[in-house]
Formats: C-alpha cells, structure tokens, sequence
C-alpha cells in the first residue's frame, strides 16, 4: 500500500505541475528558449526614454567664474614719424605750388584795364 | 612820408598809363568844349581797351566800359575775400589787415558802380573812371597782395609743420643708433632739413609785412618788390621741397 501511495503522490505532483503550465498560457518549448516580457523591463525602457527629455531643462547654468585679463605685455615704444603728418606736409606742399603759381600770373599777365 | 614812399609816389605818378590818366582837375577843366559837342581826350593808353575820347555822343560807351570794369573789380575782390577766408595758413594778423582792405576796396568800387550810372557828362564818368583805377589798383596791389601773403604765410606755416616733427625724428633716429642701426646717414638728412627750413623761413617771413605795407598809390613802385617777391617765394619753396624730400629720406631709414 505503501507503494501504492508513493505513485499516487508522484501523479498529483506531475497534474500539478501541468496545471501551472497551462495557466502560464505558455508552451513549454516558448518557455525554455527565452524569458517573456516582464513588468520589471517594460518599466525601464520607459524610464530609460522619458529621461533624457527632462535632463537639458533642468541642466543647470554653468556658474560664472570671473576671469580676470592678464595684463598688457610689455612692450616698448620705438619712437617714429607720424605717417600722416609727413603726408598732411606732401599735400600742403602741393597746394604751396598752386598758391605760388597765382601769384606768379597775377604779375606775369596782369590785367591791362588796371595799369 | 619816407622816402622809400615818396619814390613810389612819384614813381607812380610818372607812369601814368590807366584809363584815367588824365588828372581829375585838368581832365574837368579840359571838358569846357565837351558842351559844344567836341571829344575829350579819357587818356586811356592804345591797347587797354577803354575809350580813348569821350562826347556827349560817346559818353554811354564810356560809361558802359566803366561799369564793366567795376562789376569786374567787385567781383575780383569777393574772390580774394573768398581766398583769404579759405587760406587756413594765413597768421591771424595778415588776415585781418587784408580782410580789412578788402573790405573797404568792396565798398569803395561798390559805391562807385551804384553812381556810374547816374553820370550825365564826360567829366564825371572820366573821374570816376580814374578812381576805378587809381583809387583802388584791385588787379595791380590788391591781388598780388593777397596771393604773395598767402604764399609767403603758408611757406611759414609749412616750415613750422616741418620743425614741429623734429623732436619725433631726434628720437627715432636716437633710439635707431642705443639698438645698433648706422644713423649717419638719417643724422644728415635731419642737420639738411634743418637748414632748408631756415632758409625757407629767410625767404619768405618778411614778405607779408612788406607786400601789406603798400597802397594803390604805390603802383607802379611796387611793381619791381612783387616780382623780387616772387622769386623768393620760389626759393623757399625749392628749399621746402628738399625739406620734405630729407624727411622722406629718414622716414625710409626708419621702417
């Protein structure tokens, strides 16, 4: 009897365990080859896109460190002519010759109206 | 009066040549048979365009040539107005004595072209005809006035441009020999441009006190100052431009 018992239990583990299968709704075979999807993944994937939206609006400012110029460098002037002032003297000099030149025809051709 | 302008005076009065050579006294009292319809003599020269005898027949043709030559004057004188008010190196001073002269030689020959035209017989219009010239000598003393002072001020003021630069090229030229550079060459162009500005400055600072000392009496004595003028303007500015060139030199050296 004993005996009898031993395989009456073996045959309710094994009913039992298919019940499991069968309200798994998942094939044996389904459930060897890989894991179905759980709620644990599918809330980090969304978790995983919804964060980097947030993340450039609430970045903060980067604080503003003072910066302080660094000072001239030495240098040293090298005295010279003023460019323009040689200039300004070539262009007073080419007006010397208009005015020298008037004066020159007011005595080379004067009026004859006035002699 | 001096007799340096006594001399002009005279020298003046003996070369007589205008339009109104004929003194106004004699030019009056020569006018007794203008009435009978005879010419006088206006004592214009043969060339200078003016009516050499008027008559009652004549005399609007010599008042027509009279009122050109006043409009002529008037506006000779607005241009020399206009160059001495633009010539910016002109001295205070020669401004003003010239801005002056001109002034009163515009009102003078003004009032005169505003009586010209009322002028009914020879003798007023030859009178008048001899202060157009005499009394004013706008194209003979006046012009060349203005133009040898311009000239002569702006040679000044150059000259003073030029020397104002010295201390700058000293420097440089200094600070070229403490960093080994031969200066020689430099220090010559500046001792030559020191010099050539002197002599700018001989020639052409005391023309402005002379040429403005002269009156429209002073022609034709002054005639010969004007053109020795001239030639010294021409010198200072020869020496000017060699300035100018010796500057040119040491500016090279210097880049």
């Amino acid at each position: 009897m004993i005996v009898g018992r031993t395989r009456g239990a073996a045959v309710t583990a094994v009913a039992i365990a298919a019940v499991t299968l069968g309200a798994c709704g998942v094939s044996g075979n389904a459930h060897v080859i890989g894991p179905g999807p759980s709620t644990t993944t599918t809330v980090a994937t969304t978790a995983a896109t919804t964060v980097p939206l947030t993340v450039p609006a609430s970045t903060p400012t980067l604080p503003t460190v003072p910066i302080t110029a660094p000072p001239p460098p030495t240098t040293t002037t090298v005295p010279s002519v003023d460019p323009q002032s040689v200039a300004q003297i070539d262009q007073e000099l080419n007006a010397l010759d208009n005015s020298l030149n008037q004066a020159q025809s007011d005595l080379s051709s004067p009026n004859a109206s006035d002699r | 009066m001096t007799q340096a302008a006594a001399r002009l005076l005279v020298g003046g009065l003996l070369t007589l040549s205008a339009l109104a050579a004929l003194p106004k006294t004699a030019t009056a009292a020569g006018l007794g048979g203008v009435a009978a319809g005879g010419a006088v003599p206006t004592g214009a020269p043969l060339g200078s365009g003016a009516p050499r005898t008027c008559s009652p027949a004549t005399l609007s043709v010599l008042l027509n040539y009279v009122e050109g030559g006043l409009s002529g004057r008037v506006s000779q004188l607005h241009t020399l107005t206009g160059a001495v008010a633009g010539a910016a190196a002109l001295s205070a001073s020669d401004a003003a004595t010239l801005s002056t002269d001109l002034a009163n030689e515009l009102s003078g020959v003004t009032a005169l072209e505003q009586k010209v035209p009322t002028d009914t017989t020879c003798a007023d219009a030859i009178a008048d005809a001899h202060a157009m010239v005499f009394d004013y000598r706008v194209y003979v003393v006046m012009t060349p006035q203005v133009h040898l002072t311009i000239t002569a001020d702006s040679e000044t003021a150059l000259g003073g441009r030029i020397t104002g630069l010295e201390p700058q090229i000293t420097a440089a030229i200094t600070a070229a020999g403490n960093a080994g550079k031969n200066v020689a060459a430099a220090k010559g162009a500046l001792a030559d441009l020191e010099s050539q500005v002197g002599a700018a400055g001989h020639a052409s600072s005391p023309i402005p006190s002379q040429v403005l000392g002269f009156t429209p009496v002073s022609y034709p004595g002054c005639w010969p100052a004007f053109k020795a003028d001239v030639g010294s303007l021409h010198t200072g500015r020869a020496a000017l431009r060699r300035a100018d060139r010796d500057l040119h030199v040491i500016v090279a050296f210097l880049h």
